[in-house]
């Protein structure tokens, strides 16, 4: 409707109770009849959008007969036939985006139809005349919209660019190339699924069976429990005296005098907490490097300035420190920090067994030397985001510390390229922990070299975002680590489900896997769940989407250790299958249903299980639970720390 | 408070703290020990001795025992009987 009160706009007022003459401004120029438009108010932009392109004048003929006949109805300016003439609006192209455009379509496309429903109420005589007018008027806007499409088109797929998603088919028909020198091409999987003979093609055909002589949907017959209301199944846990006196600690963290004799997994709570809360700093730290601390945990070293580092670090007495953990250490220059305040002494940091320093962006090669060659007892490296290390950084570890080395995280060191260290990798033997996500140069040929030297002590890889893989390395996993206990092969779309048979011949005893975005079928993975199901502590099935009932059934059928599942985004799984799996897994403890909207109060609410907590839906706090499975005390995660031979002998004799 | 419905905890210096049975059984510990068949000398007395925490530290976990209690029950009433399943 017409903003009287603003001074910008200029009514060209021939007919007071027409409410879609308008002038907009633009921003550009002046319209053909030498009024200034003014930019433009978003308010008037949908309604007026209509009268000022590409209109041209008629005379004003067509006007009077409007005045004329009355002004009852409302009608366009196209019909008064006072659109203006081609103005510079019309032959810039740039002064329109692409959004102002779509509403002149619409607007376009709206009042056609009106005008011919409308138009019929008019005296025949001013109607053909005015409707003559309107016509040619429409046939040259059209002509004018016409244009303007082929040139915003192209502006239009400029911007699109910018959206896409990194999934271009060039990079699929590469792969596909280096996946058929592989041998082992998709439509060969498909036609191969289930015949070799195994646990997981017996499972795969008692699936299939299943599904055929019942739908699968009618076989999961689960009810809501109607005792909603009943309050002894569920009481809620008042958070324990521990816990408390933790957070009190943490708030007033200002008046602790001393950490002395606290343990250190209470110590290690307390700098989470005090991380979290983003109430860490200097003060804290000497707290914690007093005495002679076995463990110096912090997740979060933002904070940490070089001369803060080297201060607190100098006078610090590390001979007895086991683990050392400066997540996030970004902003030291650890290559000098290792060089002046740690390695001062040539045994400083001789029992030292377990380091992690992700996010450490500044930590280079020649200060990861430094650290391994002072800490010969190295058993547990983390160097996750430590983005400036190369293949001699893998080479160095691998000769100073060998077959000692236990556990291994490059996640995301891009400056690593997985060829190159291979050598380096015949060196660990006893790997137990293995993680390369986000490296793009993993290949096949990677895993099956690496799998032939470690793969009877490997018993964690994480192998997520690693683009090249293929089928082929989930069969050399499956046919030499028997005794794998985490797997992580998210975002892995080449791997089919000829690979999830491979893995559940072979790897029994899973207990953690974790699936996103993989295009494993509900069947197959109902069948991994039949054969592989029984030792599972934690499944993610994030963005599967074609998991759905079948897999659901093998769940609560098999998965009687299962602690947490998340089936974020799975939209297959219906309130039934969801409450089946919650009242069958007896020792669920978490449950994450993001993005899940086919899920509703009916299985949220109607469930028995008293223990387990469901995240993702109602307004629940998303984040209390992150720690809920963490184990207390863990050195390294699969086997005791063991003494190396020297500090042993030093200690004894 | 009938003397069946209470228990007596006693510190490292002899001090008694009498409270309900019902906000001493939030202590798994205790709770074992007043409970469980076998002739404990606690369940006949209902007292129990901590020779090694003091008293300061005994006051303030009476404290948290109520305080739990509390927390518990005012969870059920205020946040309604459907919430509470996932409250946690």
């Amino acid at each position: 409707m017409i903003n009287q009160n603003k001074e910008e706009i200029i009514v060209i007022a021939s007919d007071e109770s027409d409410s879609e003459v308008e002038v907009i401004g633009y921003t550009f120029g002046y319209n053909a009849k030498g009024k200034q438009v003014d930019s433009e108010t978003p308010y008037d932009r949908m309604e007026n959008l209509s009268l000022e392109l590409g209109m041209v004048t008629v005379d004003n003929a067509a006007a009077q007969s409007s005045l004329v006949t009355g002004g009852t109805r409302r009608y366009t300016r196209e019909e008064k036939g006072k659109a203006n003439v081609v103005d510079e609006s019309w032959l810039s192209l740039k002064a329109i985006d692409s959004d102002l455009l779509t509403d002149y379509y619409e607007s376009i496309r709206s009042t056609e139809p009106t005008e011919d429903i409308e138009a019929g109420t008019w005296q025949p005589a001013a109607s053909d005349a005015r409707s003559d007018l309107a016509e040619r008027a429409l046939r040259q806007a059209d002509q004018a919209l016409r244009i303007r499409e082929a040139s915003t088109q192209e502006s239009w797929r400029e911007a699109a660019k910018r959206f896409a998603r990194a999934n271009d088919p060039n990079q699929n028909n590469r792969n596909k190339s280096s996946s058929q020198k592989q041998g082992s091409p998709t439509s060969r999987a498909v036609e191969q699924l289930g015949k070799s003979p195994g646990p997981f093609s017996e499972a795969l055909k008692m699936v299939r069976e299943r599904t055929s002589k019942r739908a699968v949907q009618q076989l999961i017959e689960w009810k809501p429990s109607e005792e909603k209301q009943n309050q002894n199944i569920t009481t809620p846990f008042a958070p324990s005296l521990l816990d408390v006196s933790l957070k009190a600690l943490a708030e007033n963290a200002e008046g602790i005098v001393s950490l002395e004799l606290v343990p250190d997994n209470l110590r290690r709570r307390l700098t989470d907490m005090l991380c979290d809360m983003r109430k860490m700093n200097l003060n804290v730290l000497n707290l914690l490097l007093q005495g002679c601390p076995t463990e110096i945990r912090i997740k979060n070293c933002s904070w940490l300035t070089d001369e803060q580092f080297q201060q607190t670090f100098r006078n610090c007495q590390t001979k007895d420190l086991r683990v050392l953990q400066l997540d996030l250490c970004g902003q030291c220059m650890l290559d000098f920090a290792f060089r002046d305040a740690l390695t001062h002494s040539s045994d400083s940091l001789s029992r030292l067994a377990i380091v992690s320093l992700r996010g450490a962006c500044r930590l280079s090669d020649s200060g990861l030397k430094d650290l391994v060659m002072s800490a010969r007892a190295l058993q547990s490296i983390n160097l996750g985001h430590c983005t400036l290390l190369t293949c001699d950084a893998i080479n160095i570890i691998a000769e100073s510390l060998g077959s000692n080395l236990r556990e291994l995280y490059i996640d995301d060191c891009q400056k690593i390229n997985a060829m190159l260290i291979l050598p380096a990798f015949k060196k660990f033997k006893h790997l137990e922990v293995l993680s390369v996500a986000g490296i793009q140069t993993i290949s096949d040929q990677f895993v099956s070299e690496i799998i032939t030297v470690c793969g009877q002590s490997i018993k964690e890889l994480d192998l997520a975002d690693c683009l090249a893989l293929t089928d082929c390395s989930l069969k050399t996993i499956g046919s030499n680590c028997a005794d794998l206990c985490a797997l992580n092969i998210a975002n892995l779309h080449n791997l089919t489900d000829l690979g999830l048979e491979y893995l559940a011949n072979g790897c029994k005893s899973i207990q953690k896997l974790k699936l996103c975005r993989n295009g494993f079928s509900d069947e197959a993975m109902a069948a991994f769940l039949e054969c592989s199901g029984e030792s599972l502590m934690e499944l993610l099935l994030n963005n599967m989407t074609k998991v759905g009932p079948n897999t659901a059934l093998s769940l609560a059928k098999h998965s009687r250790k299962l602690l947490s599942l998340d089936i974020s985004w799975c939209r297959r799984i219906t309130n039934e299958a969801l409450g089946l799996i919650v009242d069958s897994c007896s020792s669920l403890k978490l449950l994450k249903v993001f993005g899940c909207r086919q899920i509703t109060n009916v299985s949220l609410n109607g469930h028995s299980n008293p223990f387990v907590r469901i995240i993702g839906l109602n307004l629940t706090p998303i984040l209390d639970h992150v720690n809920l499975l963490e184990p207390e005390e863990v050195l390294l995660r699969y086997s005791p720390l063991t003494m190396s031979q020297e500090v042993w002998n030093k200690e004894i004799c | 408070m009938k003397k069946e419905d209470t228990v007596k905890l006693i510190s490292a210096e002899g001090f008694e703290f009498v409270i309900d049975k019902k906000a001493a059984m939030v202590s798994q510990t205790i709770r074992n020990m007043l409970t469980s068949p076998g002739s404990f000398a606690e369940t006949e007395h209902g007292e129990v001795t901590f020779p090694e925490i003091s008293t300061t530290i005994l006051e303030k976990i009476c404290q948290y025992f109520y305080w739990s209690l509390q927390y518990a029950s005012c969870n059920v009433e205020l946040l309604g009987l459907a919430d509470c399943q996932h409250e946690h």
